[in-house]
């Protein structure tokens, strides 16, 4: 019986834009398993959130190339057609993105909004209405009956985002890919919403696919984390393992660097240097011009992920 | 909401007599004496001091003013200094006609353009949306006068399948019509596809397609929702646009409209002809406006509800 629900192999995607491609994930390969949390951690624009999307098929621009394979349940979602794919999407694995006022639609009364993804399972308006309170109550808005009519500007952003938590649970899918789900937020209203989120989740049964800037969140609900840099995972295993043992250069740097990470901006202080835009893919290793180890090697070949332990990856030529 | 729909009234009305007292200092700095217009040279000096009083023209420039909102308020705008019939009667014949027509004409435009601008958005960069956009840019530089005469010479002198000019059937609505839409519809695909495309980039789109909604029903009911609310204002802004296009449309199809009027009244000097047909102008538009912001409160709940209530 496989155990794995989400397997992403060898995923590659470019953008097109004027300069040519832009390489925004390279030969990302990680899987999950049922039940389980795997956080994606690294650097704005190192290719998280493409990979969120990709997972699903969302696009704004549509100006993607993709190559490799998605496994979810045994169907490879590269290949599968839009209309599968629409299947899929919300039943099968629900999202929930970074800024919780731009994702409901300002026009639509909250609850509604939840109630339509409801009634694509066929329920009546009045069982819907019906489900949309009880999971309100889940995820512990207040005054249930009253919120499914305000719309999303009357609501604060933790119940914006409470509200999506609602939305992309209804539908019970396996898994749930939350992107950044409380960057926007504060502080406090942080913890209640990621609380909230891994409560459901557990209940569920859903794997989660996190990314996230914070690694107090990684620590307290993810089982696993990958380490993304410049659109590759560089090194991927337990969170505790990674944790007191990083092995990748990148990962020590940002595990050191801890306290002092913006939540914000989500760059790392201690490390020089930003992450770099690759445009034209070359025998290098993408760390090397803010690599303290970075020697002629790094800069002319590769690294290849390898495993140094059964269930740690790192890719890096000196580890 | 009240208090909203109260106010935006009572700044129209400002507006209005704001333009009012505009448009009728502006007709008294036009050059000529409207008086030695009508009347030939061979009128005494007498009678035409007579007409003078009998329209006021000796009385200063704030005192006519007031007369003349005095009699508008009964419904009155004065007799036309040429056909001496009473401005009123000739605007109630007139200007049913021109709002048929214009009307008519942005209704047809709406109903094709939307759900073009819509596809052109949504299939941005295909075969379709390049040669529509090809298509519109060719229409967005000839002129409608330009436009009309081509469809008169070739559907009416050519093919004869439809009346040069006049407004007595329907069939002869059709050339003016067209030549209306024609001209006006690509802006207004334009417009609708360059709003619908800001839509899509949205990330409630997104959410949409997240919780398993087809294609379809994020297009009409987010994507389309959202830019209708756009495209209404687009609609009420373009009326004041559109009755002034009407005014050459209506002169080269011979259908005496309230455009039509408007231009011989120029070319006669008939003042308060003029003035009526501006001032009726300058009230659509007001009107226009109006109408928008609250449609635009209806369909918007941020707006709405920053009004205060829902109601
Ligand atoms: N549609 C797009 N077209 C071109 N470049 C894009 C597009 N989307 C993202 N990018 C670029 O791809 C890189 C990765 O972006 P993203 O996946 O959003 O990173 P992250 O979520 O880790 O911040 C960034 O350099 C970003 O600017
Ligand atoms: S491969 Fe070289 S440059 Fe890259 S992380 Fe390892 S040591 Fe640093
Ligand atoms: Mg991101």
């Amino acid at each position: 019986m496989e155990d794995t629900i989400l397997r992403v192999e060898h995923l590659s995607v470019d953008y097109k834009i004027k300069a040519g491609y832009l390489s925004a994930v390279n030969d990302v390969s990680f899987s999950i398993d049922r039940g389980k949390v795997l956080a994606l951690v690294g650097e704005s624009g190192c290719g998280k959130s493409t990979v969120a999307h990709t997972i699903m098929r969302l696009s704004i621009d549509h100006n993607e190339r993709i190559g490799g394979n998605i496994f979810f349940e045994g169907q490879d979602l590269t290949k599968i057609s839009e209309a599968e794919m629409e299947k899929v999407r919300g039943k099968h694995i629900g999202m929930i993105f970074q800024n919780p006022l731009d994702s409901l639609n300002p026009v639509y009364r909250s609850g509604s909004q939840v109630a339509e993804a409801l009634r694509l399972d066929g329920l009546s308006k009045h069982e819907a209405r019906e489900r949309v309170i009880q999971l309100y109550r889940d995820v512990q808005i207040p005054n249930p009956e009253e919120r499914i009519e305000a719309f999303p500007h009357e609501l604060s952003g933790g119940m914006r985002q409470r509200v999506m938590i609602a939305m992309m649970l209804a539908r019970h899918p396996q898994l749930l890919i939350a992107d950044e789900p409380t960057t926007a937020l504060d502080v406090t209203v942080e913890a209640q919403v990621l609380n909230i989120m891994k409560e459901m989740c557990d209940k569920e049964g859903a794997s989660v696919l996190l990314i996230t800037h914070n690694f107090g969140i990684v620590a307290e609900i993810a089982d696993r984390i990958g380490i993304m840099y410049a659109g590759e995972l560089v090194e991927e295993g337990e969170v505790h393992e990674i944790f007191r043992n990083p092995v990748h250069p990148y990962s020590q740097a940002l595990l050191a660097a801890l306290p002092k990470i913006k939540k914000s901006e989500g760059t790392i202080q201690t490390i020089e240097g930003t992450v770099p835009r690759i445009l034209e893919k070359k025998p290098e290793c993408r760390f090397a011009n803010r690599c303290p180890y970075a020697d002629e090697t790094c800069r002319f070949s590769s690294p290849e992920a390898k495993f140094i332990a059964p269930d740690h990856m790192v890719r890096c030529h000196k580890r | 909401m009240r208090d909203y729909v109260i106010k935006r009234i009572s700044q129209g009305i400002l507006l209005v007599i704001v333009v009012s007292i505009l448009v009728f200092a502006m007709l008294d700095l036009m050059p000529g004496d409207p008086i030695n217009i009508m009347t030939d040279r061979k009128v005494s000096e007498e009678v035409k001091e007579q007409l003078r009083i009998e329209y006021h023209l000796n009385l200063p420039l704030h005192q006519r003013y007031v007369i003349w909102v005095k009699d508008m308020l009964h419904g009155n705008f004065g007799k036309s200094i040429k056909s001496k019939l009473p401005v009123m009667d000739m605007m109630k014949a007139r200007l049913p006609v021109t709002l048929k027509l214009t009307l008519t004409a942005l209704l047809v435009e709406l109903v094709i353009a939307v759900p073009i601008g819509l596809l052109a958005a949504y299939k941005k960069d295909s075969i379709f949306d390049r040669i529509v956009m090809d298509v519109s840019l060719f229409f967005t530089a000839v002129p409608s006068y330009w436009i009309a005469v081509v469809f008169m010479l070739l559907f009416a002198v050519k093919l004869r399948v439809l009346p040069l000019s006049g407004f007595s059937t329907p069939l002869h609505y059709v050339l003016p019509v067209a030549s209306l839409v024609v001209s006006g519809i690509a802006s207004t695909i334009r417009m609708t596809k360059t709003e619908v495309l800001d839509v899509l980039r949205e990330k409630y789109v997104l959410t949409a397609y997240a919780k398993g909604l087809k294609k379809k029903s994020v297009l009409v009911k987010h994507v389309l929702r959202n830019a209708l609310i756009l495209v209404t204002i687009m609609f009420f802004m373009s009326v004041p646009w559109v009755i002034s296009g009407a005014v050459i449309i209506e002169n080269i199809f011979t259908i005496p409209g309230m455009g039509q009027m408007l231009t011989s009244g120029i070319l006669n000097q008939d003042f308060p002809i003029v003035q009526a047909c501006v001032f009726i102008l300058a009230i659509l538009t007001v009107v226009c406006n109006l109408i928008c912001d609250i449609i635009t409160a209806v369909l918007d709940p941020r707006i709405r509800i920053s009004l205060g209530g829902e109601n």
